[in-house]
């Protein structure tokens, strides 16, 4: 006798966005975060209506010039969604490092290859890579769970 | 969307979590060091001190003032051939009057 697993209700792909370094993983199955934090290894939690990475979550909503954020000195007194205190701060997750960087300590060089509908890259975009000669900001993209490919569909500059 | 902190006002100087800030908007004079809060809206930072223990003072002596020149008021409308009679009722009324103006220069 065989046993046959049921694929029903999982999703083929999943959306990704960067918004200034700030990532946030948006499921279309439930589940789906599990999966590909299962797949990569890596810790996602809810923060809020959306999940991050977990080094994310205590991204605060406002940052005082001098004062500590996400292990950085803050170089602005700034209020609004964590994403935006993250851009007026110049800062941005390293997934690779596991921390909050500046952007301009990110040197990575990638290529980003454009298609029809999409660009394509070797993998997630960590925000602050070097694509030609531009800085990548932000993103939107799409992780296909059957071949394990990232395509974006919007990649914003500095 | 603003974000209201806790902070702290001392000779036009504010700090917010251990931070001297520049370019905030003080609400009042902040000559006296003074706790306050701090907004930060729209990239503009405010300061607005706790004033209300101040204020409650500032009324109940006035109240006070207010009292003593009824006093005197009475006092003269009563009065017939002596004079000094209200002179305790001034002197107290100078010394409130004065305590009023400090704290009004604080509640600046």
């Amino acid at each position: 006798m065989s046993t046959r697993i049921k694929t029903f209700g999982l999703g083929f792909k999943m959306r990704i966005d960067c918004i200034h370094g700030f990532y946030v993983f948006t499921e279309e199955y439930a589940g789906d975060v599990a999966r590909f934090a299962s797949i990569f290894r890596i810790d996602l939690e809810s923060k809020g209506e959306l999940f991050t990475f977990k080094d994310l979550i205590a991204a605060p909503d406002y940052s005082i010039k001098g004062a500590d954020i996400l292990a950085n000195k803050a170089k602005v007194t700034h209020e609004g969604r964590p994403w935006e205190v993250m851009e007026a701060n110049g800062l941005v997750y390293d997934f690779t490092a596991e921390k909050v960087v500046d952007i301009n300590s990110i040197r990575q060089v990638i290529t980003l290859s454009k298609g029809l509908e999409y660009y394509f890259a070797d993998g997630l975009i960590v925000a602050g890579s070097i694509a030609g000669s531009q800085k990548i900001k932000g993103f939107k993209a799409w992780f296909n769970f059957r071949d394990r490919s990232f395509k974006y569909s919007e990649v914003s500059f500095v | 969307m603003s974000k209201v902190l806790n902070a702290s006002c001392e000779a036009g100087s504010v700090s917010c979590e251990g931070q001297k800030l520049e370019g905030v908007v003080i609400l009042g004079e902040g000559v006296e060091a003074s706790e306050g809060v701090l907004i930060i809206q729209n990239g503009v930072t405010y300061y607005v001190p706790k004033t209300s223990p101040d204020l409650k003072e500032v009324i109940t002596l006035l109240n006070d003032i207010l009292g003593s020149i009824a006093t005197i008021a009475t006092g003269i409308d009563a009065a017939t051939n002596s004079p000094n009679a209200q002179a305790a009722a001034i002197a107290q009324l100078q010394t409130k009057i004065s305590q009023f103006n400090q704290k009004g220069e604080a509640l600046r």
